[in-house]
């Protein structure tokens, strides 16, 4: 799907913002961005990812018998640039996760986790986050609304 | 810092897209042109290598609205992967980024919070 003037709109903000690069800097990247179809090409092969350096952040359910560390990587960061979905939009949603499977007495396993929810402002988000036995969790990739399509797995609701 | 010599050239290497499975032939890679999202993922990053060199079939991440993250299984670990062909050379690989890694034949858990 390629990226949208509205996306991009997004993007360019961010990198105006951006205090640590310099005019020069800014001017090159946004130059990248004036066309769509270039901004496409250098959006998806990872050109823009070293200005997303990974975020990293411990998250707990509210009762904090789960504690984990949720990483973020710089192509998750930029889809969420792009879509309007903050860092705090995937924490929420992570401790949701977190406050589900802690009630349900899920044991999460080592796998691939689609996590589909709300946000604060009643978005609908998925991400899908590589859950390890460290107790970290990576999220992959994530975008407004739900999987249209689905892989061989298991669903459930909890 | 600002790749310079790729914006005097604009971008040369561009992210393989399909909606369908990819079957790659086999491919030589060097450390080097395997990245990863997660630099801890580097340590499974031989058996991608082999994985890749044997010849592979890529399949689209049916989980993401894009199409340019593909899996491919090796003999151990799922790999989630973006594949970065030359740009006028779709065969030639330049640049493969590992997005993720889990283990082989692992269940994607589908979880609705409301």
């Amino acid at each position: 799907m390629p990226v949208t003037t509205r996306q991009l709109l997004r993007l360019i903000h961010v990198i105006e913002q951006r205090f640590d690069l310099t005019n020069r800097e800014k001017e090159e990247l946004l130059s990248i961005l004036d066309d769509p179809s270039e901004a496409d090409e250098a959006l998806v092969s990872g050109y823009f990812d070293w200005l997303f350096p990974r975020a990293t952040v411990k998250v707990s359910s509210s009762d904090g018998a789960q504690k984990w560390e949720l990483q973020i990587g710089p192509h998750a960061q930029i889809e969420a640039v792009l879509d309007n979905i903050h860092l705090d939009d995937l924490i929420y949603l992570f401790q949701r996760f977190l406050d589900k499977v802690q009630a349900h007495e899920v044991e999460l396993v080592e796998t691939k986790y689609v996590i589909t929810g709300s946000n604060a402002r009643q978005q609908l988000i998925s991400i899908v986050v590589f859950v390890r036995d460290d107790l970290t969790a990576r999220v992959a990739t994530t975008y407004l609304g739900r999987p249209l399509k689905s892989e061989r797995g298991v669903r459930f609701h909890i | 810092m600002l790749q310079e010599e790729n914006l005097a050239g604009r971008i040369q290497s561009l992210a393989l897209k399909s909606e369908e499975t990819v079957e790659l032939p086999p491919i030589q890679l060097t450390s080097a042109q395997v990245t990863a999202e997660f630099e801890e993922d580097l340590v499974d990053r031989p058996e991608l290598i082999a994985t890749l060199q044997r010849g592979s079939v890529l399949n689209p991440v049916r989980e993401s609205p894009q199409e340019n993250i593909f899996s491919v299984d090796g003999p151990t670990k799922n790999f989630w992967i973006k594949v970065l062909h030359s740009r006028g050379d779709v065969s030639r690989i330049e640049r493969v980024h590992i997005i993720g890694v889990a283990r082989r034949g692992s269940k994607t858990q589908h979880i609705e919070l409301d």
